[in-house]
């Protein structure tokens, strides 16, 4: 049974979906000849040619552009930015082209937008950025955050197959730290976009996350386990569309809610779960609803600061303890 | 490319067709049937209907700029012009959009964000990918001047040289008067050498100089010798956008039948319209009740368009939220 | 007189939340000793009394949050101030709390504060928050606090549900009576009537029970693989109600006398199959009666049982809802009894009582194999009913549940 990391399982998603497909392709900086910055792409341009894995030049604007009019015209393109944080460039693009053209004028675009996301790498302020709320405020745009190999494998391909433009966020601390059994990925459907899942079960708090998160709540939750304090903890896996019923239903069985996300605090979605749940489920609440999350700056660099920003195990402990008592 | 009489009174038609369907636009705009800001140009005419004459139903266009003749010419109908700018129901984009941002994948058109050239690299995109399936097709985008400052144009048209895509792009220039305030830029054409690109420049304003060059470069896109750029200055223009504007020159037709007034040659060379009728005429090719009887026919469509996008109802509100995404089967 | 302020524990620490107090306003308190507990961005922690002296005020109450250097609580000299809390609000014993508090309570001005899910639980049940004692911060009557009051009440109250077998108590016979330690409390109306029924059944019919064993592994198994998809495609939550009503509706059919009543000397035999569903509510139980069981398909079954339930406990049944019925089925409730004997539902001539399901090992084919088993007990009328009859009843009904085979969804 070989172990494979979550790098591997996005490598092995791709590779799958251009085999299957001849209309999916690749468009990047470096994902040819260099085979990526972080690897996830060698071998795919003696495999697939470079009609299919095509080096971009530095401008994310313009190749997010080519990859809608290649989408237009029947193909099925992948587009990677080198760090995530570069798809700023792209973002007219991105939000007035790709989000728009269905609702518009029927025509979808069925293109995935991927990159490595987040930080606790010392990568700076550039390179550690959690973009997804700009574009989960964007009316036409999926995003899909997945934590764990299997999903990073599956919902790739799902992403590959939608037929409209989604947002896939890989995070970057995870692609060497997080491993599965291949055999794993074998016996899994393509999960749905727009499921979360419940990754534990608990009776006290439920926490509400996704990506790099999860691992964090559930170091908490055995750290809480020891006091008596049981957290059941849901991935959500899909921001868009959110798995509103899989948040509500807990909510309404264990009735204390926290929501931890490494994306900083004003305008995270926290905020917008947290309205979800007040609007819905305010006769189930036994406390207050609390986020855990970053504060609102940029990603520092210095190890002490970073640490200091990114949230961590006893982070959550405390809110957790002080939710109990409520 | 020859062309019969009958093709050379049906480019003609167009055209005035263009003129007179503007005209009657500028006029609903001015009587606040229309408010959102209008966005015309009289004297476009020529490389409107020109460079979207040569491609074939099987090309793509699409435009930014307010080519209402190119739209007419790859199949929408006036009245779908009309219902998209009052903004009803029956619109194609069901009043999602506006004309500015027609599209239409089945006729051939890209809708545009109404950036000035974001569609520069869509459409590298669509004609990179028709290369590499082997499709027979050709992309051809229109841009303004102004756009040539963008970053999404020379993003695109890199990218387009790299890759030789199959692409044209016509880029339209105002004359001065025209031109909100931009500075002069020199010769766009011996700019794009830097791009190792061929560019052909051609008088904006003469309908069959636009054609010759237009089919020039497709060709040149279809034996893969990759994207070409054709600078088409206007000599003449007047733009309408907002009701404080000025109204374009109108179409007046009664100033020419009358023998007391006599058309100087230089305006004639600057209303594409004009100057095509004369050529014509020169060649014996259109008589006085032909160019009429066009004129007429021309007038009826557009009273048909109007009338009829007039009874149209407004968009049902219930429709909002649909057709976001896919639905999920 | 000291001040004792909200402290800042970090630099960028604004305000603070004061968790619990560890002394009470009267309490002598010592220099250094904890007096009480914060929580806030970066820490919680205990913090010491910066005096010795008497706690004479505590102005800030648990469970709320103020900026850093608000005056908290107020220390006096020993014997001084000690004796006149100021009038400024300052929490005081509410008045009825039938044990003593463990922390310093909220103004019994506001009443004890409580969240939307307890204040929910409060209107479905029918308590009354007042009376409980809040174990959360600040005195706050939290869903732990709301389900053991629940938990002590259904302990200190008869069964409600199941109408137990009633000795005949002669009203002569007066409780107050028996010496020794008592607590009187009056009857409530819902308590009264069950009362008078009891008595009036009791003396009305002769009381016979039957009780037979079922195999129900087979509705087990159904319950648990669709209720989910039930809920979730029909928004009806599936019990085993709607099995066991459908059941004995079918087996009605074929033995009329069970569906029948006596008036006189003459026996009405009842064309109509509207049965009864017993529901346990505070303090009592009630009867909401499923009109035309017969004609509902299994869903409509399903649905009108939640629904009457959920409308019985929510107190919204239409008068008619608890009439008319003509065979009542009940249940004793999820204790642990085995069954019980219940009492006949009046003018009816049966009621069938349904007992847990549990898994036990039983004799099949000479094997030993483990099912879910239940125990059904018919208590019938012997005036119109003999035994031998209300035994074949039954074993139709135990024969449609062992061999289940309707497509319920």
């Amino acid at each position: 049974m070989t172990e494979i990391t979550y790098l591997e399982a996005i490598r092995q998603a791709m590779w799958e979906e251009m085999e299957r497909d001849p209309r999916v392709i690749l468009l990047g900086e470096d994902v040819g000849l260099y085979g990526g910055a972080f690897k996830v792409t060698a071998g795919f341009l003696e495999k697939f040619g470079k009609d299919r894995v095509i080096d971009t030049p530095i401008s994310e604007e313009g190749y997010t552009g080519v990859a809608i009019g290649a989408a237009f015209n029947g193909l099925r393109p992948i587009v990677e930015f080198q760090f995530i944080d570069f798809i700023a460039n792209a973002f007219n693009m991105i939000t007035n082209f790709a989000a728009k053209s269905r609702y518009r004028w029927g025509a979808g675009v069925p293109i995935v937008m991927r990159g490595p996301a987040g930080g606790g790498v010392r990568a700076g302020p550039f390179h550690s950025q959690n973009p997804e709320m700009h574009f989960v405020h964007t009316p036409g745009i999926k995003v899909v955050t997945p934590a764990t190999v299997a999903d990073a494998h599956g919902l790739l391909k799902a992403a590959v197959r939608d037929e409209d433009p989604v947002l896939y966020l890989e995070h970057k601390k995870l692609y060497r730290h997080v491993k599965a059994s291949s055999s794993e990925l074998e016996s899994r459907e393509t999960p749905p976009i727009g499921k979360a899942i419940v990754r534990r079960r608990g009776e006290h708090i439920v926490v509400v996350t996704y990506s790099a998160m999860l691992y964090v709540a559930l170091e908490a939750a055995e750290i809480l386990a020891k006091e008596g304090i049981e957290l059941e903890v849901i991935d959500l896996r899909s921001l868009v569309p959110l798995d509103r019923e899989c948040i509500l239903e807990a909510v309404r069985r264990v009735n204390k809610v926290m929501i931890l996300h490494e994306d900083t605090r004003t305008g995270g979605i926290a905020g917008e779960i947290s309205a979800i749940i007040s609007d819905e489920a305010f006769d189930d609440l036994d406390g207050p609803i609390l986020r855990v999350t970053a504060p609102d700056t940029p990603v520092p660099y210095a190890a002490a600061l970073e640490d200091a920003f990114i949230p961590r195990a006893e982070d959550i402990v405390r809110a957790a303890r002080r939710l109990a008592r409520y | 490319m020859s062309l019969g009489k009958r093709q050379l009174h049906e480019l003609l038609f167009y055209m005035i067709l263009t003129r007179k369907l503007e005209e009657s636009l500028a006029r609903l705009h001015r009587e606040k049937r229309l408010t959102s800001p209008l966005g015309l140009h009289s004297g476009l005419e020529a490389v409107s209907v020109g460079a979207a004459f040569v491609p074939t139903p099987r090309d793509l266009l699409a435009s930014s700029l307010p080519t209402t003749g190119a739209f007419l010419l790859r199949g929408v109908k006036p009245v779908e012009i009309v219902l998209e700018l009052l903004g009803k129901g029956a619109a194609p984009s069901g009043g999602r959009s506006g004309i500015r941002d027609f599209g239409d994948l089945g006729r051939g058109i890209v809708a545009t964000t109404g950036h000035a050239a974001t569609h520069v690299s869509v459409m590298t995109g669509m004609a990179f990918s028709a290369r590499v399936q082997r499709q027979d097709r050709v992309a051809v985008a229109l841009v303004s001047e102004e756009a040539v400052a963008t970053g999404d144009f020379h993003e695109g048209l890199n990218f387009a040289c790299v890759r030789k895509a199959p692409l044209v792009v016509v880029v339209v220039r105002f004359p001065s008067a025209a031109r909100p305030g931009g500075a002069e830029v020199s010769q766009l054409y011996e700019r794009a050498r830097g791009y190792g690109l061929t560019a052909l420049p051609v008088d904006g304003s003469d309908l069959l100089q636009v054609i010759q060059v237009v089919e020039t470069a497709l060709e040149r896109a279809k034996a893969g010798e990759g994207p070409t750029l054709v600078e088409a200055p206007l000599r003449s223009s007047t733009r309408y956008i907002g009701s404080d504007d000025a109204m374009p020159a109108p179409f007046d037709e009664a100033a020419r039948l009358d023998p007391t007034r006599s058309e100087n040659e230089t305006d004639v060379d600057a209303n594409p319209i004009r100057r095509f009728e004369r050529f014509l005429s020169n060649q014996d090719c259109l008589s006085e009740v032909e160019r009429a009887a066009l004129s007429a026919r021309a007038d009826d469509v557009v009273s048909d368009a109007l009338r009829a996008a007039d009874a149209a109802i407004s968009p049902d509100a219930r429709g909002l939220e649909e057709r976001l995404f896919e639905p999920v089967s | 007189m000291t001040d004792v302020i909200m402290p800042q524990m970090g630099e960028s620490i604004a305000e603070g939340t004061v968790i619990k107090w560890h002394k009470k306003v009267g309490d002598r308190v010592e220099r250094d000793e904890p007096l009480f507990e914060i929580s806030t961005d970066k820490v919680d922690t205990e913090i010491p009394s910066p005096a010795s002296g008497t706690l004479t005020e505590i102005r800030v109450a648990e469970g709320q949050t103020v900026p850093i250097n608000t005056v908290v609580a107020v220390i006096g000299e020993k014997g001084v101030d000690a004796a006149a809390p100021r009038p400024k609000p300052a929490p005081s014993p509410p008045p009825m709390a039938p044990a003593p508090p463990p922390v310093p309570p909220v103004s019994a001005v506001r009443g004890p504060r409580s969240s939307p899910l307890v204040r929910r639980m409060a209107r479905e049940q029918q308590i009354e928050l007042p009376k409980l004692s809040g174990s959360g911060l600040g005195g706050r009557i939290t869903k732990q606090d709301v389900l053991e009051h629940l938990e002590a009440r259904r302990a200190s109250e008869p069964m409600p549900v199941a109408p137990t077998v009633a000795t005949p108590a002669p009203a002569a016979i007066a409780g107050a009576a028996t010496p020794g330690r008592v607590e009187i409390s009056s009857m409530s109306n819902i308590r009264k009537s069950i009362a008078e029924h009891m008595i009036l059944s009791r003396r009305t019919s002769a009381h016979v029970t039957t009780v037979f064993e079922v195999d129900v592994s087979r509705i087990v198994q159904a319950r648990e693989s669709l209720k989910k998809t039930f809920e979730k495609e029909e928004g009806v939550k599936l019990t085993y109600t709607p099995f066991f009503v459908r059941a004995v509706t079918s087996a009605l059919k074929s033995f009329p006398a069970l569906n029948a009543s006596i008036e006189g000397e003459k026996i009405l035999y009842r064309k109509d199959y509207n049965i009864g569903v017993a529901v346990a509510l505070d303090g009592g139980l009630i009867v909401p009666v499923v009109h035309h069981a017969d004609e509902k398909s299994f869903l409509g079954l399903a649905r009108a049982v939640s629904d009457l339930a959920e409308r019985a406990r929510g107190k919204k049944l239409k008068p008619e809802e608890v009439q008319g019925g003509t065979f009542t089925v009940t249940n004793p409730g999820p204790y642990g009894a085995l069954f019980g004997t219940p009492i006949i539902n009046q003018p009816q001539v049966a009621i069938l009582g349904v007992g847990g399901i549990h898994k036990r090992p039983v004799v099949v084919n000479d094997a030993i194999a483990v099912r879910s088993m239940v125990y059904l007990a018919l208590s019938f009328d012997h005036r119109l009913v003999d035994g031998a009859l209300a035994d074949q009843f039954m074993a139709d009904v135990k024969r449609r549940l062992e061999g289940w085979d309707e497509k319920i969804l």
